[in-house]
């Protein structure tokens, strides 16, 4: 940690914004143009599926006969697939992502997945979010590097460094997730109206004001710093008026604790807080048992989750230009369907990647076919894109993280070999 | 005598250079500040700044590196020590069972005494308190119901619930299957394995179930609220007064052997003030019963995280209990990593680490690597030789075409890899891959019996990988499971083992970054001495380097000790834990929780983060203000002790209790600002305030609770300071 993440415009026009009451529409201009000038503009959204969900019924491979055969009662009728592409279609509760395939905002990558063959739900979660599969000694996330590889470009262009906002990297979460654990200063908070010190409200407590006044002048330069960034933070999100924020009204958030995740990363990005990676998670894709078809436990989960991610899209209205939005999960379920109407641990999976310069409307990646010959191990899909493949595109085409192996070191990955996704 | 910290007292007009200095220097390059106040809490209010002694440093060094926070009380005991009171303390300490019991001892044993469960085996903890394993197993009558009256109905109750929610799983099912007619429904029980087994209870168990589920229906129209009749009160409100007033033990019957429709309602229905008249009385097996019916697991994972708050707050054994944490973390154990993972933890910190924490490595080890818990939690109980008994006839099975699975069972690196890389040798320790594989085959066969009941630990000849193995060069002949124990020897005393846990020592207790002078005198004591612990932790506190000025409060709190130091020196207490609980889970080191197999981070740049401090703040406020239910401080009322205090007195009272080694002038003033500024002085609470004064209004006790109101905003300010946050 070092004292050049101190928000650049401490003893600038946000200091002003902060300590002295200007309307809140001058605040956001304010901070809108000092934001533009700095700012790529580009930010990416990262969302994790913990539990590993069930990709073949999530994007159906619906001509394919052994689906059929393999999940007798849980695969889903032909009739009921939201057709994609006349190979592919979407789970039926997935007809929010539709227009958004449509439309060519929305891409898919099928068969991708970490290349290690952990079954264990926590080593792939940590695996996937290092970036370094089968290597437990990673400190680090792969998205904190993948800014610190935009750092390092910046800096060997001689372009002048991005002035970094305490909100540049934040997580909807408690703590700092995996992913963007390292040297990039993170952010984590867990409900955007509570993130203040002695309780919210239009002024700081003033036992806030104490501890501001600690924090800012001690000699403790780790303490100083991180105390410092967390009231810049703290003011930051109160000019934007939190507790009045309501969200565009057509973007039908659905009552969960995913869509108030999202919610609140719409908000964050809308406020011009200098947001450039935002994480969060959802959970609840374990499905050993009666998972469901069509209908079911599956299939509630995905409604949720499509839901939400749809009225996040229209909430970022014209800003979703700029906004890429990638999903993983950590890895897939078994081809078969087991004695309990679920699935177990498998191995590939699908991404969704959402965004303005996305090429949508494709299902990509090579299909490896789903014949008893053709599976994993004889039970799960195999994975003919490496998950970081796909990553490594999205950082070094959003973001500017250009140097792939500082973001996915060992990876050896080539842009000649990206997707074309973005 | 360890040598001393050479104080280097810096006077008041030093406090620029210091900050000049460290915007260029790292943290812990410099020592303490040093505006610092005498540690002693029954000395006067201090109107002038003392300079800590060399031998106060000292003692709160030591306190705070191998304490959970130095408490006034543990100051004064070395103090009484004599000159060689610190080497005379930390030898006490080694030996905990010498240590005599401490008011705030008989404290904890009462607090215990609240988990009569916790001294339970697993198997044992998980019949008491049914995992949803035992649960579904009992639902499908393959375990017989237990033939205690309450925990049967405990069960009954549980098994009604897993059969009303696959029932209301089936009908989703039926629902979809009309859309796609002819797959024939997948869910004839298999009656083969519980019919062997059964037993009249069993059968009894099966015949109340099949009577509850089909009176639930009924049931629930009894129960209904429609707001037809708005004037009738609720049910629940009902149910609760029915039982309210009835003696403990008549009002625990009835609530056991309400139907499970009823119970919920009730459940679901109560007001936080209700729920504790509804335990009232009750004695700690029937809160625990009472808990078991709300939620088994979830009574286990209280009672287990509750004991470790409970022991950190008040043992006297402290560096048992700091050492416990260490090892704890070291061999770290997910608690969620399945259902069964809770009721494993309890004996493997009770029976594992707890009684060993100061003893031998190997001891540690072996005890570890038996435990049911870690071979769960690391999937050796899973893994198996591919040229084992059990695979060789797997594959004939699939040859002759019976197999139904695909994939022969087969090795499952997970332990064998954590065991070198996160127990012994280090990321560094020289092994390779095929290392792993060979450890990996050695510890085949190491499994547990029967884990959803909890069973023990067991060798099976069956999976063992059979012939000779190589690891890092030695040869390990088959030999069965003394295979395992050879090779653990092999790692327990291996110097990269010794270099590894001397290197994380020093780390938790001298700095992020220690000496490698210190770590490889460390290294050379641990095999000397045959990896005795407690002659490495003497080593260390023996060695210049641990009481050098760079050491000194170098660490930065991990969330845990910074919310056990903050209630110890509060001196707060605690009947419930479980806002300190849900605190730690928002500062993001749940007890238990770590999901890798690393541990938490013993390093400050893992807990000094944007957000994290504001949520210690927020701690802060929350614990000095009263605000967390079960946790009470009580700040001494400055008309107790000096009637004319003024704020800067309070201030510097306070901050002598809560944090000895002192803060800076930056920090005092911050919190005397706020004081002056916010808080009324006892002057300014006048009649003249606009409000009208109810008719017994006091004003010695309005002053009174002014003050004190004073006293818990400098506490909340002292401890939500960057001082306190050091150790």
């Amino acid at each position: 940690m070092n004292t050049t993440r101190r928000f650049f415009l401490r003893n600038g026009a946000l200091a002003l914004a902060g300590t002295t009451a200007l309307p809140a529409f001058l605040t956001r201009a304010v901070m809108a143009a000092t934001m533009e000038a700095t700012a790529q503009g580009k930010k990416l959204v990262v969302i994790f599926q913990r539990g590993a969900a069930d990709g073949l019924n999530i994007v159906v491979p619906w001509r394919e006969p052994n689906y059929y055969t393999m999940r007798p009662t849980i695969a889903i009728p032909q009739k009921q697939v939201i057709d994609l592409d006349g190979f592919f279609g979407l789970h039926p509760a997935m007809a929010s992502f539709q227009p958004l395939f449509a439309q060519g905002h929305l891409a898919i990558v099928h068969a991708t997945g970490s290349p290690d063959h952990t079954r264990s739900h926590f080593d792939a979660q940590d695996y996937m979010e290092s970036g370094t599969p089968g290597i437990k000694s990673t400190t680090d996330g792969w998205l904190n590097r993948a800014l610190q590889a935009e750092d390092l470009r910046r800096a060997k262009l001689r372009e002048a460094a991005l002035q970094s906002s305490p909100f540049r990297a934040i997580a909807l979460s408690p703590d700092v997730p995996r992913t963007l654990a390292g040297k990039v200063p993170a952010l984590a908070l867990s409900n955007v109206q509570d993130f203040a010190v002695g309780g919210r409200g239009p002024k700081p407590a003033p036992a806030a004001t104490a501890f501001e006044a600690m924090y800012d002048e001690s000699s403790d330069s780790l303490l100083h710093s991180a105390g410092d960034t967390s009231f810049e933070a703290i003011k930051m999100l109160r000019a934007t008026d939190p507790a009045h924020y309501s969200p565009t009204p057509d973007a039908n958030y659905p009552d969960s604790p995913f869509a108030k995740n999202m919610k609140q990363v719409a908000q964050l990005l809308k406020a011009n807080l200098g947001v450039e990676a935002a994480f969060t998670d959802v959970t609840g894709w374990d499905t050993h048992q009666n998972q469901g078809g069509a209908e079911g436990q599956l299939a509630n989960r995905l409604r949720d989750f499509s839901d939400s991610i749809a009225a996040f899209w229209r909430d970022m209205g014209p800003e979703s230009e700029n906004i890429t939005l990638v999903t993983m999960s950590e890895f897939g379920r078994t081809a078969r369907q087991n004695g309990t109407g679920g699935t177990d641990h498998g191995h590939a999976n699908a991404m969704f990647i959402l965004g303005g310069n996305v090429r949508g409307g494709k299902v990509y990646g090579k299909w490896p076919g789903v014949a008893d010959e053709q599976l994993n191990e004889g039970r799960d899909l195999a994975i003919t894109t490496d998950y970081r493949q796909v990553l490594g595109e999205v950082v070094s085409k959003t973001i500017g993280a250009q140097n792939l192996d500082l973001t996915f070191p060992g990876a050896r990955l080539n842009s000649r070999q990206f997707l074309g996704i973005v | 005598m360890p040598q001393p910290i050479s104080g280097r007292p810096f006077a008041l007009g030093r406090t620029l250079t210091s900050l000049v200095l460290s915007a260029l220097l790292p943290a812990q390059l410099l020592p303490a500040q040093a505006i610092s106040r005498t540690s002693q809490p029954e000395a006067t209010p201090a109107t002038s700044t003392q300079p800590l002694s060399d031998q106060d440093r000292r003692i709160l060094h030591l306190l705070n590196r191998f304490t959970f926070g130095p408490t006034p009380d543990e100051v004064a005991e070395i103090h009484s020590l004599g000159p060689k009171g610190i080497d005379k303390w930390f030898d006490l300490q080694l030996h905990p069972d010498r240590l005599p019991l401490t008011d705030d001892d008989h404290t904890l044993q009462a607090r215990l005494a609240e988990f009569p469960s916790l001294n339970l085996p697993p198997d044992q903890l998980i019949g008491r308190f049914p995992s949803n394993g035992i649960i579904r197993q009992a639902a499908d009558n393959k375990i017989p119901a237990p033939d205690d009256p309450y925990l049967y109905a405990i069960y009954s109750h549980h098994i009604q619930q897993f059969k009303e929610k696959q029932a209301k799983k089936a009908e989703e099912k039926s629902d979809k299957q009309a859309q796609q007619p002819g797959v024939a429904a997948n869910s004839a029980p298999n009656m083969a394995a519980g019919s062997t087994m059964s037993t009249p209870s069993e059968s009894q168990t099966g015949e109340s179930i099949t009577t509850a589920g089909k009176e639930a229906a009924p049931r629930k129209e009894l129960v209904d609220n429609s707001d037809r009749d708005r004037a009738r009160p609720r049910y629940e409100e009902v149910l609760f007064h029915s039982v309210v007033d009835l003696p403990p033990d008549k009002r625990l019957q009835r609530i056991l052997y309400m139907p499970t429709a009823e119970f919920e309602q009730l459940n679901r229905g109560l007001k936080p003030p209700q729920r504790l008249q509804l335990t009232e009385g009750f004695n700690p097996e029937q809160r625990e019963l009472f808990a078991d019916l709300e939620n088994p697991t979830r009574a286990v994972i209280f009672e287990l995280q509750a004991q470790r708050l409970y022991r950190e707050i008040y043992s006297s054994h402290q560096l048992q209990e700091v050492m416990t944490a260490f090892w704890l973390n070291h061999f770290n154990i997910y608690l969620h990593k399945n259902d069964e993972t809770p009721y494993y933890l309890t004996s493997f910190e009770r029976d594992v680490i707890r009684p060993r924490a100061l003893g031998n490595f190997e001891d540690l080890l072996v005890a570890t690597a038996e435990s049911p818990a870690m071979l769960l939690y690391l999937d050796n109980s899973s893994s198996t030789g591919p040229d084992s008994k059990v695979a060789e006839r797997q594959k004939e099975r699939q040859a002759e075409g019976i197999a139904k699975k695909n994939t022969p069972p087969g090795l499952n690196e997970n332990y064998g890899r954590e065991l070198m890389e996160l127990h012994t040798l280090g990321v560094n320790g020289g092994y390779t891959q095929k290392d792993v594989t060979e450890v990996s085959k050695i510890l085949t066969g190491w499994t547990v019996d029967h884990p959803q009941l909890g069973g023990d630990t067991t060798f099976d000849e069956n999976r063992h990988e059979p012939g000779t193995k190589i690891v890092m060069g030695h040869k390990f002949k088959e030999d069965g499971m003394k295979e395992g124990l050879k090779l653990l020897h092999m790692l327990a005393t291996s110097p990269a083992t010794a270099h590894f846990i001397s290197s994380e020592l020093a780390i938790a207790f001298v700095s992020d970054n220690p000496p490698q002078t210190l770590v490889d005198r460390m290294a050379k004591s641990f095999e000397s001495h045959d990896g005795n612990i407690a002659e490495v932790l003497k080593t260390l506190i023996h060695s210049p380097e641990f009481w050098a000025p760079a050491a000194y409060q170098a660490k930065v709190k991990t969330p845990l000790e910074y919310v056990v130091s903050a209630v110890r020196a509060s001196n707060a207490q605690v009947t419930n834990p479980q806002p300190l609980i849900n605190w730690l889970n928002q500062l993001g080191m749940p007890l238990y929780a770590c999901i890798p197999p690393t541990g938490y981070s013993d390093k400050a740049n893992e807990w000094v983060s944007t957000g994290e401090l504001v949520t210690r703040m927020n701690f802060a406020l929350s614990l000095a203000n009263n605000k967390l239910n079960g946790i009470t401080t009580q700040w001494p009322s400055t008309t107790d002790e000096a009637p004319d205090q003024s704020a800067n007195q309070s201030i510097e009272s306070l901050q002598a209790k809560l944090i000895p080694t002192g803060v800076s002038e930056k920090t005092r003033a911050a919190v005397l600002t706020e004081v002056e500024g916010q808080s009324p002085s006892p002057s300014q609470i006048t009649p003249q305030s606009a409000t009208p004064k109810p008719k017994n209004y006091n004003p010695a006790a309005a002053q009174q609770q002014a003050q004190q109101q004073q006293q818990a905003q400098i506490a909340a300010l002292l401890l939500g300071s960057p001082e306190f946050q050091r150790r």
